[in-house]
């Protein structure tokens, strides 16, 4: 019987072709009236889910506390939910390598978060079905009511909001939101930004054979270094631009009646 | 991220002093009608005058050309422009005139300009004797890759196509060397300009490049070793295999090809890529079950049952 291996074994194409495909020249030197023959070309690639995932990936990273991102269970090894921060800080960066691996070592020991970067991450690449099962994971990893209510005071008045409380539901309103909200990056994660992608692509150089990024024995050292010379400095904006957004919102520094909201939302809220 | 456990005060900070902006009217993106050959010389172009720092009221006096004419250039709309105008461009913003004109020349012809028309729009200009040739590590690049570049354009294309495709790819990375160079991995940046230049020159059907014409050109297929009978079976299979491929995700498609059509190890599937070789083990095994779950082999026969 046939097997895929079989098939994918005799499918080595030929180096150079005995008779060429077409033996009509490639340019036609007929007059400028007769336009060539069309070919249709690729579709443009849809960058929606990128965009989301990159903004739900400043949200996750903005709103960890650093002694999350500095726990490590070896001197290579982040715990799982450093490990998702990581990923994100990564994601931001212009290379995603091992990104995709430490969060789905995250997932895997129960990070939701992780599983929806997932989604994102595999939508984003077009790979639908891998995305779909990731989604469907997202729920699964840590089960939550499917609903719940939020209380928000406003001069001290009470307003209780019943809604979906699935995870999924929640990363895609906080992906929404993120989409609207434009904040400085902070002078630490930029520091991050800088170190990760040539810390893990040494670690890829190093073990090639590895999906998890294993930079190397100082990578757990320097990673607390640079979250403690942050603390130990008063928490700046970076000198980077905001990131663009077509309708940017900044809170006021005076706001009368900011909303408090009393439940905390999974991860990405938990101070 | 928070280094001290108190909400995040950055945000309610004033934000950083906005960098200067160049005055007047910002450029408009390329139009919609721009086709592949045409981007493929107006994109560094264009990208070579945002980073300049220049006006277009300041360019468009070293060009001798209306404000209104280069920002018509500058985003694809109106005539196409001859060579003279081009080169008085490239001369502005140090672009390497050799690989704009060839980019330049096919997308003329691509939309049906003559061979006259281009040759009296270069009547005039230096061209031979501005041509410099290419950065050493373009050629150390170039002497690396072009032969197993060809190898995946052959995938895709007929012959003279495919090397148009790879020399074009090689034009563009010229013309765009300097940001080839600040990307974070040359190598992923040059094979995103080779893909993106054979993806523009092959056929698509719905969406997908066509890739079936490759069933007839396996080794398989035109060796004298295999028989006629053995040929014709496994040419539909074959055929059903290389569809199925060509409706992979991009990444899983180019790993695919590199892997199975051009017999690249993983380790050269990685350096072609520009990707480490986890992702490219993983995305190996995404394709196999993606091509597995295609059904593109018949279902096995059960035994008798006893």
């Amino acid at each position: 019987m046939t097997t895929l291996e079989d098939l994918l074994a005799t499918a080595l194409l030929a180096p150079s072709r005995p008779v060429p495909r077409d033996i009509v020249p490639l340019r036609d030197p007929a007059p400028a009236h007769q336009p060539a023959p069309p070919v249709t070309t690729p579709p443009a690639p849809d960058t929606s889910a990128a965009d989301d995932l990159r903004a739900l990936c400043e949200t996750l990273v903005t709103h960890t506390p650093a002694t999350a991102v500095s726990a490590f269970v070896t001197d290579q090894v982040p715990e799982p939910r450093s490990a998702l921060i990581l990923a994100c800080v990564l994601q931001l960066t212009d290379t995603d390598d091992g990104a995709r691996f430490w969060w789905q070592y995250a997932a895997g020991a129960g990070q939701p978060a992780a599983a929806y970067c997932l989604y994102l991450h595999h939508l984003s690449l077009g790979e639908h079905e891998t995305a779909r099962w990731w989604h469907r994971q997202t729920n699964n990893v840590q089960p939550t009511p499917t609903t719940s209510h939020t209380t928000l005071r406003c001069n001290n008045q009470p307003t209780v909001l019943h809604h979906d409380a699935s995870l999924t539901a929640i990363l895609r309103i906080l992906r929404g939101l993120a989409r609207h909200v434009t904040r400085p990056r902070s002078a630490v994660v930029t520091e991050l930004m800088d170190y990760m992608p040539t810390a893990v692509a040494i670690g890829y150089l190093r073990e090639p054979d590895m999906e998890l990024p294993l930079p190397g024995p100082g990578f757990a050292r320097r990673i607390r270094t640079l979250l403690d010379a942050a603390a130990s400095r008063p928490d700046s904006p970076s000198d980077l631009p905001a990131r663009p957004h077509p309708q940017p919102k900044t809170r006021p520094d005076n706001t009368s009646c900011p909303p408090r909201t009393r439940r905390q939302v999974g991860e990405t809220a938990t101070r | 991220m928070n280094t001290s456990d108190t909400p995040d005060t950055s945000a309610s900070r004033p934000a950083p002093e906005a960098a200067p902006v160049r005055p007047g009217r910002k450029l408009g993106p390329i139009a919609d009608t721009v086709g592949s050959p045409h981007r493929a010389w107006l994109e560094p172009t264009r990208s070579s005058y945002l980073t300049s720092g220049r006006t277009l009221s300041d360019l468009s006096a070293h060009v001798h050309l209306a404000k209104s004419k280069l920002s018509e250039l500058l985003r694809g709309v109106g005539h196409y422009p001859r060579w003279e105008v081009i080169h008085r461009l490239s001369t502005e913003l140090h672009l390497p005139t050799w690989p704009l004109y060839r980019l330049w020349k096919g997308a003329a012809l691509d939309i049906g300009k003559s061979r006259d028309w281009v040759q009296s729009s270069t009547d005039g200009t230096t061209l031979a004797t501005t041509h410099s040739g290419p950065p050493m590590e373009h050629g150390a690049l170039r002497t690396l890759l072009c032969k197993d570049y060809r190898r995946y354009a052959l995938a895709f294309l007929p012959d003279d196509a495919c090397e148009a495709a790879v020399e074009d790819a090689f034009a563009i990375l010229w013309l765009s060397f300097t940001e080839a160079l600040t990307s974070p991995d040359i190598r992923r940046y040059a094979w995103g300009v080779l893909r993106a230049t054979v993806m523009a020159k092959t056929p698509h059907r719905d969406g997908r490049p066509e890739l079936e014409a490759a069933a007839f050109d396996t080794v398989f297929a035109v060796s004298p070793r295999t028989s006629e009978d053995e040929r014709l079976a496994r040419l539909p299979l074959h055929t059903e295999l290389f569809i199925a491929i060509s409706k992979l995700p991009d990444a899983q498609l180019d790993i695919t090809v590199l892997r199975h059509l051009c017999g690249f190890t993983p380790e050269r599937a990685s350096d072609l890529l520009g990707v480490p070789l986890a992702t490219v083990l993983s995305g190996e095994r995404h394709a196999k079950r993606a091509l597995e779950d295609a059904a593109i082999l018949p279902p096995a026969t059960g035994g008798p049952v006893l």
